[in-house]
């Protein structure tokens, strides 16, 4: 064995439900072993082939290393290397020019979720406030109308512990495929099941977690909120609903009933495409188990009716008083961490324009006036790969009079930039992260100086401050001092040494979510009626059904065209569109459709054949998966392909919000299939 | 006697061993020596998808050790099956001879390369990474069982598929 290991704790940065705890071994400035740290429970020791292969991304050849700018037109694909000196001084130039001609929200800058749960991020906000304003998106591309729906009806967002599930008798693992996108929660829901919970996967695809399932249902994409309200139904037809629970915690249990009274079984059944025996065998394990552990998944939420969608399912723990107790409840996100400070924001200025969803970039990008957006300044994000609606927004970059994208690699959105900033990776920088699926705070430690000329953002925004002339002094140089700050700010019973070892789990951390059984909703009920979601956002405020843009029946001529749902789920190989240059990774996986059988015999392909994908937005060209994966009428393109394979997703995706919490209504996406030929 | 232990009801085929096998042993393309292979990746017939995660078995009569002109291969009293990459002279006799392709040739030199169950790290106590990262469990080290892992397992998976689906399984189904 190697002498002189030095291990190293950190966390993955990725914008993923797990949040590994890490350790890096090194020995001198090498990078021995990259796997996960026991330190961490919620992961326990445990990395994804993500995670494993960090490495190899931190060596690519593809890496970026000095500040590049465009030759010839925007999408020349034209690059020569500059100074940072002169990045920065171009930067100064085009921004002065259109804060003068424009006004500075004409400048925009957009943060994706790349490095996720940071709080080092939030220093570019000590650069953009003291240009005295800018435009933001508001929104994200991810869950914003489950997460609004949550709150809006439990009042908060948290859940129980992984290890609950372990106590669990039935699992409903709904939209949701954690096999690809949460492999720690596999083992605990694996685990029930051994010890004799039964399992219901509810999607359109037969997805890589539900090999195991007692029962699958396969509603027509959309449409889940309605196959929610039929089970509900049916638990009130067969006695499994907890009436003491909903007397006492549950507002608007008599309006909901009186509204599902209106839809008949027949009509459910029809429009969801799900058989009413399923129903029927999914109601009598409810009825037999009693309160069930409900896991939802967020494509499910990424619809136009999102946000009702997912106040028809989570109605379903409220009703059967599945809710406060070991083994049963609501995971979603787990929201019980508190939140991280910054306690280094400079005032904020009045000139702050918000209104832009970031679901909606690719219309809104050409459409906003007074001022229109001229420049674009892109961190931690791939729009081009990762927005919907690509094409649309192509032709609004091609139109910005100045963009910059700070990366680490060539993406498709840096092609379009006149400059691209090289920035630093996981493991090259210091910062502060939280996560989603469980409730640690994690520190992630440099362990090696970054090749090149690569700057982490923090320090880019520090330069470009300088070079306009701002006070960025405020700021301490050193990275300790200023997480000691956050730690400090943030309430955090820990310190920084206690966090290089192990993560921190804030004191008041309750494994039992909702244990004391109050809600802080307005009633301080769960809120079936919640006359806020009325007032706020304009939608009922019952959960009802409201058939999704682009379907059959909300547009039977699009459908006529364009017979196909289309879905785009997340890879077992990436996080969007990131790990794309990961040899390791991706040469276990490649890009394809998977489309039902019939769907394909009545097309002529058959398994392997290339297939060309289409309406009315663009084209992609993938190869063919044929079997009963998916449902029939629906094809799935696993999401986060670069341009280069042909299979981007969002080429084909509409840039539509969702009904509430300015999300990505991704997948309402009718398409048309046909054979390559020759 | 040890070997690689496998449940296939624990795992999600998510190749993390894969990939954790790739980092140890600094992979080029193609030469993973560990791999997961798909039973019924269509799902068809409504069947569920297998997933086996396998490399050297670390046989209990290693085919790899009978046919080795250079005794380069040694199966260890504790039943690891290693491989001596200084007397392997590259003839790849035991790449044919191995029925699960659990033998690459190495891109870098003219020799063989195999799963070693990553012996020298095992000997000072510490488990294969390929083991350590698994999430469900499903990959273990086991010191007591019968056979070869992988028969042992497929062997269950089809007598699995059988009782779901009367009339036995078709071979097309198996990737």
């Amino acid at each position: 064995m190697e002498k002189n290991i030095r291990i190293v704790n950190t966390v993955c940065p990725r914008n993923c439900y797990s949040g590994c705890g890490m350790e890096v071994h090194m020995s001198g400035d090498q990078i021995l072993k990259v796997k996960g740290s026991e330190a961490n429970k919620a992961t326990r020791g445990k990395v994804c082939l993500k995670g494993l292969s960090y490495h190899q991304l931190l060596d690519s050849k593809e890496r970026l290393l000095y500040p590049l700018k465009k030759v010839g037109p925007r999408d020349s694909g034209q690059f020569e290397i500059i100074s940072w000196m002169q990045a920065l001084m171009i930067i100064k130039e085009k921004f002065q020019k259109l804060i003068d001609d424009y006004g500075p929200k004409s400048l925009m800058y957009y943060q994706g979720s790349g490095n996720h749960g940071s709080v080092m991020q939030e220093y570019a906000y000590g650069f953009w406030y003291q240009l005295g304003g800018f435009t933001t998106v508001r929104g994200n591309l991810c869950d914003p109308a489950g997460v609004t729906a949550i709150k809006y009806t439990y009042g908060e967002m948290k859940q129980n512990s992984m290890t609950s599930i372990e106590s669990s008798k039935l699992i409903l693992l709904w939209g949701k495929n954690p096999s690809f996108t949460n492999v720690h929660s596999m083992y605990h829901i694996l685990k029930a099941k051994k010890s004799g919970a039964k399992l219901v996967v509810i999607d359109p695809r037969l997805n890589e977690s539900s090999q195991q399932s007692d029962l699958h249902l396969q509603p027509r994409s959309g449409t889940d909120g309605l196959l929610a309200m039929g089970i509900a139904k049916l638990m009130i037809q067969n006695g499994s609903i907890d009436h003491n629970f909903i007397e006492n915690q549950v507002k608007g249990f008599p309006e909901y009933l009186t509204y599902l009274d209106t839809l008949s079984m027949a009509d459910i059944c029809r429009i969801t495409e799900v058989t009413l025996d399923k129903i029927e065998i999914l109601a009598a394990y409810i009825k037999d188990a009693g309160p069930f552990t409900l896991i939802l998944g967020k494509g499910l939420q990424r619809y136009s009716n999102g946000g009702q969608t997912t106040r028809a399912i989570i109605a379903l723990p409220a009703l059967c008083g599945a809710i406060g107790k070991d083994g049963c409840g609501l995971y979603f996100n787990d929201g019980q961490r508190p939140s991280q400070q910054w306690p280094y924001y400079p005032p904020k200025p009045e000139g702050i324009r918000d209104n832009i969803n970031m679901g909606r970039l690719s219309t809104d990008l050409g459409e906003v006036t007074d001022p229109p957006i001229k420049a674009l300044w892109v961190q931690g994000g791939n729009p081009m790969t990762s927005n919907p609606n690509r094409n649309k927004l192509k032709d609004n970059l091609m139109n910005l009079d100045f963009m910059v994208v700070a990366e680490q690699f060539m993406t498709d959105t840096a092609q379009l930039a006149d400059l691209v900033l090289p920035v630093a990776m996981f493991l090259e920088e210091n910062d502060l992260i939280r996560s989603y699926g469980h409730s640690y705070i994690q520190l992630k430690q440099k362990v090696v100086e970054s090749p090149g000329e690569c700057l982490t953002d923090k320090d880019i925004f520090h330069h470009l401050g300088m070079a306009f002339g701002m006070n960025m002094d405020y700021l301490p140089e050193d990275d300790e001092e200023i997480l000691k700050e956050v730690i400090k700010l943030s309430g955090y019973h820990t310190s920084l040494e206690t966090l290089k070892e192990e993560p921190y789990l804030f004191e008041a951390y309750d494994p039992i979510a909702y244990k004391n059984l109050t809600f802080e909703t307005k009633s301080g009920k769960i809120e079936l009626l919640c006359q806020g979601l009325e007032e706020d956002w304009g939608i009922t405020s019952i959960p009802t059904y409201v058939e999704p843009y682009e379907s059959k029946f909300s547009d039977p001529e699009l459908f006529e065209q364009y017979p196909l749902q289309f879905m785009s789920c997340h890879a077992k190989g990436k996080i969007n569109s990131q790990f794309s240059q990961t040899k390791w990774v991706d040469e276990l996986t490649e890009p394809l459709v998977q489309l039902h059988k019939k769907d394909a015999e009545n097309r002529q392909i058959r398994e392997g054949d290339a297939v060309r994908i289409y309406n009315n937005r663009g084209e992609i060209i993938v190869k063919a998966q044929v079997g009963e994966v998916v449902k029939q009428g629906n094809v799935n393109v696993f999401e986060g392909e670069y341009d280069r394979t042909g299979a981007s997703v969002n080429v084909l995706t509409e840039d539509r919000p969702t009904d509430i919490g300015y999300g990505a209504a991704f997948h309402n996406c009718l398409v048309q299939i046909e054979k390559v030929l020759g | 006697m040890k070997s690689f232990g496998f449940d296939h009801t624990m795992c999600i085929g998510c190749e993390a061993c894969v990939v954790a096998c790739k980092q140890v042993n600094r992979a080029e393309k193609g030469q993973g020596l560990r791999q997961v292979r798909t039973v019924n990746d269509q799902r068809l017939d409504g069947l569920p998808t297998y997933y086996l995660s396998f490399s050297c078995n670390h046989c209990k009569e290693p085919k790899c050790v009978e046919v080795c002109p250079k005794k380069a291969m040694i199966k260890r009293e504790d039943g690891i099956v290693v491989l001596d990459q200084g007397l392997c002279d590259g003839c790849r006799e035991c790449l044919g001879a191995c029925p699960y392709e659990a033998i690459k040739a190495n891109a870098l030199v003219d020799k063989v390369i195999k799963c070693n169950m990553c012996v020298d790290n095992l000997d000072e106590g510490e488990i294969p990474l390929c083991v350590q990262t698994c999430p469900t469990g499903a990959l273990t080290i086991c010191e007591s069982l019968e056979g070869n892992i992988s028969e042992s397992i497929l062997s269950e998976i089809f007598r699995d598929i059988s009782r779901r689906k009367s009339g036995g399984c078709n071979d097309e189904t198996v990737k």
